[in-house]
């Protein structure tokens, strides 16, 4: 089953940011947005972690995500990862399979990304990794498109204008709410 | 993981204050607030590579014959490695040509930070030379073993990363840092039962840094089973002890143990779940987590959110089951 797989640019640039603020770590999140038989649009994430994840932190983010997506008429349509050394990049930590495997079984349809680098010919940083049998492996033939009905700059430049802002350090995980309750991991405020 | 070692001090409070003092300088380059920072942030081993690598380098090239001897190589030291830090090769390499012409080539802290700039240009084989050098010196140069482990675990080689831990750990068994970094590499690996051994050495050495309890009790958590859920609840409330809520009205800044109050509901809730009978303690023990997570997220979160915790609250619900 492959997918069109479509992410918007404010969305692309909260999962980059995210990565930069903690630049030295393996960060994770959800990714919210619409699903179809096989196309989907991320129009949304939530960071969740920046160190390891366990599992009942998880358990707590999920349940509370869940509710908002209800309210808020989204889905839950992915997960993102990024790993800690750039050595194997594209090969998911052993959690990151773990979490996959649990929203493959509870979601119609979802995306699995991680982070990687943007280049010319992977305008999004992101690579798509697909379950192929009992593994979860690299497909980089699968496209993911920006999507740049709400905004149309161009990525590069946008991530570099807010980088420059130090705009990376307002961006909250779950894992920072969960040391400081008044951070908002929902991210409302945050203007890109 | 320096990250888990902020988390429980009040160093983290003085940095933002030590960055925000920075930052309200303006143009104006005050040179001994820079310098107490950089010294700060040794002391506390704080990463804060950007704000070292463009202050400190300001510093150590104009204004080093304001600092003393001593301090002032330690800040040079200090400063390469943020640059490299940052990507900056071509700063760092100056900086190590003067402490070389002041230290020798043969100086081990020299070797070091050479090792260092070739870990950042990925000549990891060259590095590695050094630090094996080093080490049939000096046989148990703390700092060259950890770097071979740092790059064992950069290149993604993390069996050979475990091994030579495990070989330094068998030397220096107080060494904190070392044992959360391989409690680290376990839990990564999902071997969730040799992380817990890891993270006893932890608790053995830090007994009284609530964060290390949290940490333990979560990755009870991941092991499952009632037994675990029964453990898990006596460390999240032990962290608790250590991380006090009643004194939540005196704290200066938010409070900081919303994981155990979570971690217990999570627990208690997946005991109920398996079956397990729970003692009156723990009903009241669900009672008051309960409580307290609304009423710390009345005062210090968003309204959004309390819709949101309210729900978790319901979901994990032992009360009103039928």
């Amino acid at each position: 089953m492959s997918n069109n797989i479509s992410i918007t640019t404010e969305s692309l640039t909260k999962i980059h940011l995210h990565s930069f603020k903690h630049h030295a770590s393996s960060v994770n999140g959800i990714l919210l947005g619409k699903v179809d038989k096989n196309s989907i649009l991320i129009t949304d994430i939530i960071p969740l972690f920046h160190t390891q994840t366990l599992l009942p932190m998880f358990e707590v983010a999920m349940i509370q995500i869940e509710k908002y997506c209800r309210d808020n008429n989204i889905d839950i349509v992915g997960y993102y990862h990024s790993n800690q050394c750039i050595a194997n990049e594209l090969e998911p930590e052993p959690i990151a399979k773990k979490i996959a495997d649990r929203l493959n079984n509870e979601l119609n349809n979802m995306c699995f990304l991680m982070i990687s680098k943007i280049e010319v010919n992977r305008p999004s940083g992101l690579v798509s990794i697909d379950k192929i049998g009992s593994d979860w492996l690299k497909n980089r033939k699968t496209l993911i498109t920006i999507d740049t009905t709400s905004n149309s700059e161009d990525i590069n430049v946008i991530l570099k204008r807010n980088l420059q802002n130090i705009k990376e350090s307002q961006i909250y995980d779950f894992e920072e709410y969960l040391s400081n309750p008044t951070c908002d991991w929902l991210n409302k405020s945050l203007v890109l | 993981m320096s990250e888990m070692l902020m988390l429980t001090s009040s160093d983290s409070i003085e940095i933002y204050r030590y960055e925000e003092k920075i930052r309200n300088s303006g143009r104006s380059f005050n040179w001994v607030l820079v310098r107490d920072t950089l010294r700060f942030l040794r002391k506390s081993k704080i990463r804060k590579s950007n704000l070292v690598s463009k202050y400190g380098l300001k510093l150590v090239t104009q204004y080093l014959n304001k600092l003393d001897d001593q301090e002032g190589y330690d800040t040079i030291e200090q400063v390469i490695i943020a640059c490299l830090d940052c990507g900056d090769e071509t700063n760092p390499k100056k900086l190590l040509e003067q402490l070389k012409s002041k230290f020798g080539k043969d100086s081990v802290r020299v070797q070091r930070i050479q090792a260092l700039c070739y870990e950042s240009n990925n000549q990891l084989a060259e590095a590695l030379q050094i630090f094996e050098s080093i080490l049939k010196k000096y046989p148990s140069d703390a700092l060259s073993m950890k770097r071979q482990v740092a790059i064992f675990k950069g290149q993604g080689n993390l069996n050979k990363a475990i091994q030579v831990l495990n070989a330094y750990l068998q030397i220096y068994m107080c060494d904190l840092e070392a044992w959360l970094e391989l409690s680290s590499f376990h839990i990564s690996y999902l071997s969730y039962s040799t992380a817990l051994y890891c993270l006893e050495e932890v608790l053995l050495n830090a007994p009284i840094n609530f964060v290390f309890y949290i940490k333990y009790a979560e990755t009870l958590y991941c092991l499952g089973g009632s037994e675990n859920y029964n453990s898990a609840i006596q460390y999240y409330t032990h962290s608790l002890e250590l991380n006090s809520p009643t004194e939540m009205d005196k704290l200066d800044h938010p409070p900081t143990f919303l994981p155990a109050i979570y971690g217990i509901i999570m627990s208690i809730y997946s005991m109920c779940e398996e079956g397990h009978p729970l003692k009156e303690s723990q009903l009241k023990l669900m009672e008051w987590a309960q409580n307290n997570l609304l009423i710390i997220t009345k005062k210090y979160s968003s309204n959004d959110k309390l819709n949101l915790v309210k729900h978790f609250i319901d979901s994990t619900d032992i009360f009103n089951k039928d």
